[in-house]
């Protein structure tokens, strides 16, 4: 069997995934967040509840990780619905 | 002021008196309060760097233009509604279509109050304890809630 060795080019070695943070907030209540959730990202109740809670009781968290583009487009989205949002480069 | 459900899966507004009046453009007002930016605010957790002073050229005007659009929606059915009633007792209807610009009209009312007066959940406030223009805001801010919770109990659309 011939083994093919292959080396990421540069632009797939700097293709690192990238965050989309949720942050708490006292104002945003916890229904409209996994309301959002669903509506933005398709997510299931179960999913948007879990990471709403996750938001409420940490502080934050990732809502999702891909390409940065479509994870700028999901910023922009979750701020028009008035989220504390952000985008960070997965570690 | 009264809150029901509408027939058509909407919310109904009884405005009964004057104060009723004000209290709904008290939303607007409070939304567009001086010194309030929503769209840095939500965005104040974006790390500094070149990409984040693109992204308040580019993005952020965006941003803005969605919440007119709430408060322009919101605006024109309330003024629209009381000049129907000579400023008196009407029914202001939200429908589900248009729930959402009420919500999220609401909910920049409550950010902004948030903002200068940092109430949090509201939990531990106590009314009696503050002066007179904060214990005004605090009620706003819990009238807004209220009306909110309902909207949101009906269903964003």
């Amino acid at each position: 069997m011939t083994e093919t060795l292959t080396r990421p080019s540069a632009a797939t070695a700097l293709d690192v995934p990238w965050n989309v943070v949720v942050h708490d907030d006292p104002v945003n209540l916890m229904g409209y967040v996994t309301w959002v959730l669903m509506k933005i990202f398709g997510y299931n109740e179960p999913k948007a509840a879990l990471l709403m809670m996750q938001v409420h009781q940490l502080g934050r968290s990732i809502v999702w990780s891909g390409q940065r583009e479509k994870a700028e487009f999901y910023v922009q989205q979750l701020q028009l619905h008035q989220l504390k949002t952000s985008l960070e480069k997965a570690a | 002021m009264k809150l029901a459900p509408s027939p058509t899966g909407g919310l109904r507004l009884e405005v009964e008196e004057a104060d009723d009046w004000s209290l709904l453009l008290g939303i607007l007002r409070d939304a567009e309060s001086p010194g309030f930016d929503l769209a840095s605010h939500v965005g104040s957790a974006m790390p500094p760097s070149a990409d984040w002073h693109d992204w308040q050229e580019y993005v952020m005007p965006d941003i803005r233009a969605g919440y007119q659009e709430h408060l322009k929606t919101v605006l024109t059915a309330i003024e629209s509604a009381k000049l129907d009633a000579a400023g008196g007792p009407a029914t202001l209807w939200i429908s589900r279509e248009d729930a959402f610009h009420w919500y999220a009209a609401l909910n920049q009312a409550r950010l902004a109050i948030e903002e200068l007066h940092h109430f949090g959940s509201g939990e531990n406030v106590n009314p009696l304890q503050l002066s007179a223009a904060r214990r005004a805001a605090f009620f706003r801010s819990q009238n807004y809630l209220t009306l909110q919770s309902f909207l949101l109990d009906m269903g964003l659309g």
